[in-house]
């Protein structure tokens, strides 16, 4: 009898367990490989510009591009279907490039600046264990890939034939500067990476890992400099400068659990196929509000820093590539300061959303919730949840940065931080493939 | 009758609690934790650190924190058996009010000063002809710039944080803990830390991979604390992670446990927190490789000129922290690492070194020629730039480790300094699978009461 309750017992259990136990849990995570990779911030800026000072002549050169390294860790090649989403808003009439919140107005009188979500695929066959890296702004030609099959082919045979990355479509901007311009060409918008299946499902190998780097280099020459002597640690024989500015973030890796199983091309995430791991619910940053001197530099002057900012990037989990049409989403904001004060906000978002966190809520960042100013102390906590859809992003501190016009700004001294993340979205977020 | 079946369905549901509970492992980068982590906390004169912390629920939450001075006891001298690391443990209680966020410089602490201004509208020019003046931008302060640092303390004091000392490099670790002092397996808190470089009058000349080179004052590098997340708890100084501790009476009860089965008559396991990563991830460059995009740089349209000097070149350097540390006898960890790194053409090769209290060293101080751009250079003069390397505990180390990487990025000459500039940018790692050894952290029981 004794043994029959404690064998009643266990079963009891077991029973519990196999009725309401889930498959194995998955995770949408920037710090675990995935069958899914999101880079939701690909900046692209490529400026160049003659500027005269006390009689020199200096021709400036600011590029600020994205630089992808992924990798996969596992023992099989992994075919990668890959998505470039240019969200960069074009003029109307001129289809140059425009962002007139950040002063990138339109050429012509009354032309609108429309916004854009274009998107661009291309595949990549990555070996066992290879890290992979290209820039967004030149890409990855096909003669270009470490193992292209023909001359070299990886250890069991395996190469990236068949990988092709192409480089950005950047736009030009229309609107002049003050300088001489020679050239400005802009993108802004995300990367997603789907591991799929010979048939172009997606697949359910969460093999994928991935690191953006947002480097921005401020070069000069001058302009019929003579050639100098050689300079400590080497020859220089321009009259020239340069710095360099990098942030890192990861890439978020959407986990999958049994894959697009249904080989439909829609992938779930969340939601009861079990394909893919749910968006998380809420996201969480911790940041120095805008305008919030850094307090290890407090007197850092000599540079053009209206003011310190956050910059902050989300893309959707929904996403429909296959008809291209954008999803809107209602993005809900709560605000803590250090004394426990709670602010609200909300924003409209239409495919990407990329904003000075003081300009979320106001015109005039000053009398932003997510300035010091309003907020009172100098960090804060922001919950970030998404209605309608969920939600994944990155974001950007910087303490200084190049001033082009009253408005549009590089970044330098800036650092990337990915979100924190809480609970899961209950209801279903999918993408679907072309 | 009535107390077999009680028996029997108390034995099941510890049974499903059990399976349960030891279904999901995790330490996360992104998630709220019971134990943060920041590997990498310096305060060296060169760079300081500003930790950020958030309580993520809505109860009040408690922290216990251990500063780890890993300095060496002669800074001046490379590390070794005569210079070791010193491991002086600093410890310090946070209370967060629910949602509430925080933060300090560490080599300034925090005082407790209900006072402290708020933030106001305005900041004030530090200097120029407008010095001491109001102002909300820089552009209101010629020649200086304009700071709210006079609020830094504004907010709740979350306690008296004490200052580290001068050259400090080493961890700060935050417990969880109850208002009794008890660790909890709340899961409760999040963290940030950014390494700031401190400016100077005059550009400061820094060696770097035997380059001399200039960071600019204010540069920035953030990355996420790692939070380790706990399940159950038995509030005693011993936090097992990957385990637990047998809670039943018996001649086994607190023994370190991973199952039911290793407590026998003192059972069950309570498992406390969830196990410490068994490999991390890097992707990095080969150290001492040319930066393709700064590489790609021309200057000007007719014709674009291409910079000179020596080639750009990128860092990567690793910091470690042991999973196992014991704050009562203070005796410091050392972990054998055992790294395996794979190349674009799927070469691998391997090296391993020892870390012992905390490790700090970029990739070609591992001895490894392999490792470095010129070292892929001696079988193919246009090397390889991009590299995987896995890392591990080797499998006779009693530890795991939780670490993060910054990468260094050294530009073309600038003629004005001589010297190339430098920046520095952080970033958190990819973590595989979990520990089978359980890890521990000794907490001595008189700093856990209130």
């Amino acid at each position: 009898m004794r043994v029959h309750l404690w064998a009643a017992g266990v079963g009891l259990s077991l029973a519990f367990l196999a009725l309401f136990a889930a498959p194995a849990r998955a995770d949408v995570a920037s710090d675990r490989a995935a069958a899914i990779l999101v880079f939701p911030k690909v900046v692209v800026d490529q400026i160049d510009f003659i500027a005269e000072e006390n009689g020199n002549t200096d021709d400036f050169n600011i590029r600020r591009d994205t630089i992808f390294q992924i990798t996969n860790t596992s023992d099989r090649t992994a075919e990668l279907q890959c998505f470039y989403v240019d969200a960069t808003s074009r003029c109307a009439v001129t289809g140059t490039v425009c962002e007139v919140e950040r002063g990138l107005q339109c050429p012509l009188p009354g032309e609108l600046c429309l916004p854009n979500w274009t998107e661009t695929d291309f595949r990549i066959f990555i070996t066992p264990h290879q890290p992979l890296a290209w820039n967004a702004a030149t890409g990855m030609a096909r003669e270009d890939v470490p193992l292209d099959g023909v001359a070299f082919r990886g250890i069991n045979g395996a190469s990236n034939a068949g990988t092709a990355i192409p480089p950005l479509a950047l736009g030009a901007v229309g609107q002049p500067l003050s300088v001489d311009l020679n050239y400005w060409n802009v993108f802004k918008g995300e990367l997603k990476c789907v591991v799929v299946e010979p048939d172009g499902s997606g697949s359910a190998r969460n093999v994928m890992i991935g690191l953006a780097t947002l480097q921005t280099t401020v070069s000069f020459v001058r302009i019929g400099s003579q050639p100098l002597t050689a300079g400590e640690g080497g020859a220089a024989q321009l009259l020239q400068g340069q710095q360099v500015h990098a942030s890192q973030y990861s890439a978020v890796g959407i986990q999958a659990i049994e894959g697009d199983s249904d080989g439909n091309r829609v992938l779930e995430l969340g939601g009861e196929r079990f394909e893919y791991n749910p968006c998380p619910n809420v996201l969480i940053l911790d940041h120095f509000f805008d305008f919030a001197t850094n307090p290890v530099v407090p007197g850092l002057a000599g540079v053009d820093i209206p003011f310190h900012r956050t910059d902050l990037t989300l893309v959707p989990c929904t996403e429909d590539i296959r008809a291209q049409l954008p999803l809107p989403v209602t993005v809900q904001y709560l605000v803590f300061n250090e004394f426990e004060q709670r602010f609200s906000t909300s924003s409209p978002m239409n495919c990407f959303f990329q904003k000075t966190m003081s300009l979320i809520d106001t015109p005039d960042p000053k009398r932003s919730i997510f300035s010091a100013f309003v907020a009172g102390t100098l960090t804060g906590q922001t919950r970030i949840r998404g209605v309608g859809g969920g939600l994944i992003g990155v974001a950007e501190r910087y303490d200084a940065d190049v001033r082009l016009s009253d408005d549009y700004y590089i970044p330098i001294l800036n650092a990337a931080v990915n979100l924190h993340r809480q609970g899961d979205r209950t209801s279903v977020d999918r993408i679907t493939l072309p | 009758m009535r107390r077999r079946v009680t028996r029997a369905l108390w034995l099941g549901a510890t049974l499903h609690f059990a399976l349960a509970g030891a279904a999901s492992a995790e330490v996360s980068s992104e998630l709220s934790g019971s134990i943060l982590v920041f590997p990498k906390v310096l305060a060296n004169g060169t760079r300081d650190t500003i930790i950020l912390i958030s309580n993520t629920s809505n109860t009040v939450v408690r922290a216990h924190c251990f500063y780890v001075n890993a300095s060496l006891r002669d800074p001046e001298q490379p590390e070794g058996p005569l210079n070791p690391r010193l491991w002086l443990e600093v410890d310090f209680d946070l209370l967060l009010t629910k949602q509430q966020p925080t933060h300090w410089v560490v080599s300034e602490g925090r005082l407790v000063n209900p006072l402290d201004p708020p933030c106001g509208y305005f900041g004030v020019c530090l200097g120029g002809p407008n010095v001491g003046g109001q102002c909300q931008t820089t552009i209101d302060c010629p020649d200086s710039a304009c700071s709210n640092i006079d609020c830094n303390g504004a907010g709740f004091d979350p306690g008296r944080i004490p200052p580290v000392v001068p050259d400090f490099e080493g961890e700060l670790k935050c417990v969880e803990v109850d208002l009794s002092g008890a660790p909890i397996s709340g899961n409760h808190l999040k963290g940030e830390a950014m390494l700031v470089q401190e400016s100077s009058e005059e550009p400061r000349i820094s060696d770097l991979q035997g380059r001399r080179v200039v960071f600019p004052g204010g540069d920035i590098s953030q990355y996420n604390a790692l939070a380790i997340l706990g399940t159950e708890n038995n509030n005693d100084g011993v936090l097992v992670l990957g385990g637990g501790q047998c809670l039943g009476s018996g001649p086994d009860r607190d023994k370190v446990c991973k199952s039911d089965e290793d407590c026998g008559d003192s059972g069950p396991c309570l498992f406390e927190y969830n196990a410490c990563p068994q490999a991390w991830v890097v992707q990095h460059y080969a150290d001492g490789a040319p930066n393709p995009v700064i590489e790609a740089v021309r200057v000007g349209v007719a014709p674009p000129l291409e910079l000179t000097g020596p080639p750009s070149q990128v860092f990567t350097e690793l910091t470690f922290v042991p999973c196992t540390e014991n704050f009562e006898t203070q005796i410091p960890t050392a972990v054998t690492l055992q790294f395996q790194t794979w190349d674009e053409f799927e070469s691998v090769f391997s090296v391993s070194t020892t870390v012992t209290c905390w490790g700090n060293f970029f990739l070609s101080d591992l001895g490894a020629p392999a490792l470095t751009f010129a070292g892929t250079q001696v079988l193919d003069p246009a090397g390889t730039m991009f590299m995987e390397t896995r890392i591990r505990p080797s499998n006779a180390s009693s530890s795991g480790i939780l670490m993060m990487a910054e990468t260094y990025i050294v530009g073309k000459i600038n003629t004005q300094t001589g010297f190339p500039f430098a920046t520095v940018a952080a970033a958190n790692l990819h973590l595989e699978g979990e520990r089978t050894q359980p890890d521990i952290i000794t907490v001595p029981a008189d700093q856990l009461t209130p």
